[in-house]
């Protein structure tokens, strides 16, 4: 089963999102990506937990957060968490956070995009491909 | 289980030839009655001859440990009783310089946890903590030359009062956390450090502790200062015997890396599995310093210890390897945290961890990156080994960014040891136990192979002697 939240933090204030994958029974397999985006002063919480039951031998479970930071203002608590009961599964998290990657920035405002069509269009490639 | 091999039992029970697992019979010249009164502070204090602002400090630590709960976010601490501890012993031996006057017994003691005689040679200075003080101390001709200070806490309090006084609790302030108010209040021993500008210290310092008595609580307090461009590499390695009632250690361990100097602090923890370590290390980086923790956590009932790096200045780094092995009863709650508090600060944190036979390890970490410091950059990694399937483990990092020019990546994986791995080496004409230890060796070997060799020799033997009677 593969699950895809996507977070747009862009008005000021405070988001905060809970996201558990509970495996309570053997031979279950979940994905979780999140993708989020904070801007315009909002201040973002994700919290995304695994949590695996002793019950749930060979359980397979994959979180994948990923936080873009579009301005100095808003600002990010990204918090992956693994509860592991037993040991016969696989479980493992990524997280990352960071601003959009100057590089892509420069290389599409010299393909004739300003800064604000270059952003736009990389936050919308960003966020389909959860 | 053993899915190769005939089934042995997999709880892991503490042998009767457990190298560690004895308690010598040792006199003390003075031992504070179970408890923590004002009474206790001021003798304590009386009885070292300290000057009065550190009993004024010691005094306000204990108002701030009475008023302060019990942490509750990390592991079980209910059962520490603290009105039970003695909270100083002083051994009948004095401080000495010469290796042929220690004690027997004492040496005994040390034989058996195996600090080799020879090492003397080799490391520059031995500080041999036998309970609540140091009762050797060796310290080569060339380092007082160089004017390095590699003292004990005490006496270092003697004779450079005005040093500690300006650095003293000013980076773990008594009122931090209730642990770090009662070290405060009641700290004895531990190694003052001070390394002076351009100077750089090239064998490791290296530093014993244990604790040998029931109920003995250690409170040792370090205190070390790197000035600019410096190096140092300091080495504690904890190793303590069986008793019955459970123990506590909280000592507090205060380090400033002026700019561009660089310190490495290595622990190597192996208490018995009643003791209650809960520990309280903190760095403080400037400009282009560098701070590495390497933390070793193999013994110890519960491990609450989380070595922080504060990034002050620009491009200082902060480096954390911190590896924790949890078996039977065993709950390794440890990890790192990093403060990014000026631009262009980077840091890295690398965790791995076993736990086996009902064992837990968690991984808490911190990673903040402040308004302020645009431009840094952080990475962590944690990868878990569960042996077994009644062990467990648990990883809880937070990530808080506060400006939009910085990154931060976090990984972590939680596996087995694979049925394939342990088939191929068992073909290979090793036993279940031996493939095992091989791979968890291998596992951890990253993080081994930043540590001194002799602890590191020491390390892969006592994972072979943790691990033994369990099966994966």
């Amino acid at each position: 089963m593969t699950l895809t939240k996507i977070i747009r933090a862009d008005r000021p204030g405070k988001y905060t999102k809970i996201y558990t994958l509970l495996h309570s029974r053997p031979d279950t397999a979940k994905r979780l990506n999140i993708r989020a985006i904070v801007q315009n002063g909002a201040d973002l919480t994700v919290t995304g937990m695994i949590h695996i039951l002793p019950t749930a031998p060979r359980s397979d479970s994959f979180l994948d957060i990923r936080v873009l930071i579009l301005d100095s203002n808003s600002r990010a608590d990204v918090r992956p968490q693994l509860e592991i009961e037993t040991n016969d599964v696989k479980a493992s998290h990524a997280a990352t956070i960071g601003p959009i990657d100057p590089e892509q920035l420069f290389y599409l405002q010299s393909r004739g995009l300003n800064y604000a069509q270059a952003q736009k269009l990389i936050v919308a490639g960003f966020l389909s491909h959860a | 289980m053993s899915r190769f091999a005939p089934v042995s039992s997999p709880t892991l029970t503490p042998s009767a030839d457990y190298p560690l697992g004895h308690s010598d019979s040792v006199d003390y010249e003075f031992k504070s009655g179970a408890g923590l009164t004002e009474h206790t502070v001021r003798q304590i204090s009386a009885f070292k001859h300290e000057p009065s602002w550190m009993l004024n400090l010691r005094l306000s630590a204990l108002a701030q440990f009475n008023h302060m709960p019990t942490p509750e976010w990390g592991g079980d601490l209910s059962p520490i009783d603290f009105a039970k501890i003695h909270y100083y012993l002083k051994p009948s031996q004095q401080s000495v310089g010469d290796w042929d006057k220690v004690d027997s017994r004492i040496k005994n003691t040390f034989d058996r946890i195996g600090v080799p005689q020879a090492e003397r040679e080799i490391l520059a200075g031995v500080k041999a903590q036998f309970d609540s003080e140091v009762i050797y101390s060796s310290l080569k001709s060339f380092l007082s030359k160089k004017g390095v200070i590699f003292l004990g806490m005490d006496e270092g309090l003697k004779q450079y009062p005005d040093l500690i006084r300006r650095y003293f609790g000013k980076l773990v302030p008594a009122g931090d956390n209730k642990l770090a108010a009662l070290n405060t209040a009641v700290w004895s021993g531990g190694s003052f450090v001070y390394i002076p500008k351009n100077t750089r210290v090239d064998l490791p310092l290296q530093a014993y502790f244990r604790i040998n008595s029931p109920n003995a609580g250690q409170f040792e307090r370090t205190l070390i200062i790197a000035e600019e461009g410096s190096s140092v590499h300091y080495v504690e390695g904890c190793s303590a015997p069986a008793y019955s009632e459970g123990s506590l250690h909280a000592a507090v361990v205060e380090i400033f890396v002026k700019p561009g100097a660089t310190v490495q602090y290595t622990t190597v923890q192996n208490w018995y599995k009643n003791v209650y370590n809960l520990v309280t290390k903190r760095a403080r980086v400037e400009e282009e310093g560098h701070m590495r923790w390497v933390d070793g956590n193999l013994g110890s009932r519960l491990t609450m210890k989380y070595p922080s790096c504060f990034l002050m200045g620009r491009k200082a780094t902060g480096e954390t390897l911190s590896l924790a092995l949890a078996g039977s009863g065993q709950h390794q709650d440890t990890g790192a945290k990093m403060y990014h508090l000026a631009p262009e600060t980077s840091s890295q944190i690398l965790a791995k961890s076993v736990s086996f036979a009902g064992g837990r390890t968690s991984y808490r970490g911190l990673i903040q990156i402040n308004p302020a410091a645009a431009g840094s950059r952080s990475k962590v990694v944690c990868d878990a080994l569960i042996l077994d399937s009644s062990s467990r483990s648990d990883t809880y990092p937070t990530n808080r960014i506060f400006n939009s020019q910085s990154t931060v990546e976090h990984e972590a994986t939680v596996s087995r040891v694979g049925e394939d791995q342990l088939f191929y080496l068992m073909t290979r004409g090793l036993s279940e136990h031996q493939s095992e230890t091989l791979i968890v060796n291998g596992f951890l070997s990253p993080i081994i192979k930043k540590i001194p060799l002799e602890y590191a020799v020491e390390m892969n033997r006592l994972v072979d002697l943790e691990m033994e009677g369990s099966v994966g």
